[in-house]
């Protein structure tokens, strides 16, 4: 496939980006407010600690409780032996059902033998080693609400410094209510694959969700293609031949 | 075919009693369930009585209940004082007891039951881990093949089996199938890997792994089927003898 993709699948590709970005710019204010906080305390010429962090509880909230079903949890992961107090540290909250919030607890101690070692986890590892937001998922998340979810993160940097990630989970059920209309609207059936070539969300059931489509990653793949043009995620829409056409 | 009291048996399946009627029970199963398969271990701190009570979702007083059944049961510890809390213990010892008694008191018939979910779930698990695994999979998968075969105690090979079924049905890309995984290798594994030579073969069930890892990282989706549905034949015949064995004694 060689053409210039047409208008249609090019303005579909764009919708979806203004979806991650919507994510990623609602992260922004935690981000914003997270290296306040932290870099204030260094002004004062004191090393950061968790209760410096938890100042961004508020923030959190607020967060979540904006972006509704949208977001599953969101919050801060920091990178070892930032805090003073912590060699390990989250400062993450889950919606409950009843529009609270509560704080996730994960086995933050090395010596046990269930320590969650989030250092090597990919939304930890491509925010510090590339230095830019990424999108993992869809996945099923066993170490959280036991949902599908897609984790959306991004640097946190203080003077420059990495110290840690701001993140959200957002559930694939209502990231792909964002995703569907435009992929309708683009007519014919069309898959969105993530960069591992799994299926995020398609406009027909001929692509189950989740399933890998490695024969869609080849440039030639399917009648027509957009990349969705976000830093954070390699993510096309493809267009595919209709089996009831073929 | 026969009606109960003028209602289908399909109808009673559907009305069959909700299982919120024993909520601190709930909770005490949930707790035994995050040890079984490792996602808890020894010495670990439980989240206090409230932060408990909010994350499940139930009252105050259903944790404080379901803590006390499991004090008894000597899977949890609580310390007083500043650094006190809820602790797990180790529970081998007693839990052994507990399993081998449910083993022999277990019939055949709810045995066979009893492998014909895991059959359904596991099989399917693998059929669609085949289709949808991600490439560094198999990574993971080996080494706990290799921790399965290098296990020193029942505990071990119990927790390296489960993890093992359980990252495959992560695989799957489905909630549901890995809840179900889950609940599974929690209620199967130590009646599965009981101490003293009542266990089975594991370097047999690693060979089983291996196969079964090999036709998922090939994406072939009804071979995975296949092994894995084998596989639980294996499990589910093993449990039988040791039964009857534990009944003839």
């Amino acid at each position: 496939m060689t053409s210039t993709p047409a208008t249609g699948i090019v303005r579909c590709s764009e919708s979806i980006r203004d979806a991650v970005e919507s994510v990623f710019s609602a992260l922004a204010v935690l981000e914003a407010e997270a290296r306040e906080r932290l870099s204030a305390v260094g002004r004062k010429g004191r090393h950061p600690g968790t209760s410096d962090l938890a100042a961004v509880r508020p923030t959190i909230r607020n967060l979540l409780h904006e972006q509704g079903d949208r977001f599953n949890g969101t919050g801060v992961v920091m990178a070892p032996d930032v805090l003073a107090d912590a060699a390990f540290h989250l400062e993450w909250w889950q919606r409950t059902g009843d529009r609270g919030s509560r704080p996730l607890r994960l086995n933050l101690d090395p010596r046990s033998e269930s320590f969650y070692d989030y250092t090597l986890k990919p939304w930890f590892v491509i925010p510090r080693d590339e230095g830019h937001g990424t999108v993992m998922g869809p996945y099923v998340d066993l170490h959280c609400a036991g949902l599908y979810t897609l984790t959306f993160t991004r640097p946190l940097t203080v003077h420059g410094e990495f110290v840690g990630v701001v993140g959200a989970d957002v559930p694939v059920a209502s990231f792909e209510q964002i995703v569907i209309p435009s992929l309708k609207h683009l007519g014919g059936e069309a898959v969105v694959i993530t960069g591992e070539g799994r299926v995020l969300a398609a406009n027909t059931p001929t692509w189950a969700v989740g399933e890998m489509a490695r024969d869609l990653l080849g440039p030639e793949a399917g009648v027509e293609r957009a990349a969705v043009r976000a830093p954070e995620v390699g993510w096309s829409v493809i267009r595919v031949e209709s089996p009831a056409a073929g | 075919m026969a009606a109960v009291d003028g209602r289908s048996p399909v109808m009673s399946a559907a009305f069959a009693p909700l299982s919120d009627s024993g909520r601190a029970d709930m909770v005490v199963r949930r707790v035994a369930e995050a040890v079984t398969i490792g996602l808890m271990a020894e010495g670990e701190q439980l989240p206090s009585e409230s932060d408990l009570a909010c994350q499940l979702g139930v009252a105050n007083g259903t944790v404080r209940e379901a803590l006390a059944i499991l004090r008894e049961q000597g899977l949890v510890e609580t310390r007083r004082g500043r650094n006190g809390g809820s602790f797990i213990r180790n529970p081998e010892e007693g839990l052994t007891r507990i399993h081998q008694a449910r083993l022999r008191e277990l019939g055949i018939s709810e045995l066979r039951d009893l492998g014909d979910e895991q059959f359904a779930v596991s099989g399917t698990a693998a059929r669609f881990a085949a289709e949808r695994a991600p490439s560094d999979l198999a990574k993971s998968l080996d080494r706990l093949i290799t921790v399965l075969r290098k296990a020193e105690s029942p505990a071990e090979r119990r927790k390296a089996d489960a993890r093992f079924h359980i990252e495959v049905a992560v695989a799957t890309q489905s909630v549901r199938l890995t809840r179900l995984e889950v609940r599974l290798q929690a209620e199967l594994g130590p009646l599965l890997w009981l101490p003293g030579g009542d266990g089975p073969d594991a370097s047999a069930f690693a060979d089983q792994h291996h196969e079964i890892l090999v036709a998922i990282m090939a994406g072939d989706a009804a071979e995975a089927r296949r092994l894995a549905e084998e596989h639980t034949i294996a499990g589910a015949r093993h449990l039988v003898r040791t039964h009857l064995r534990l009944t003839d004694a």
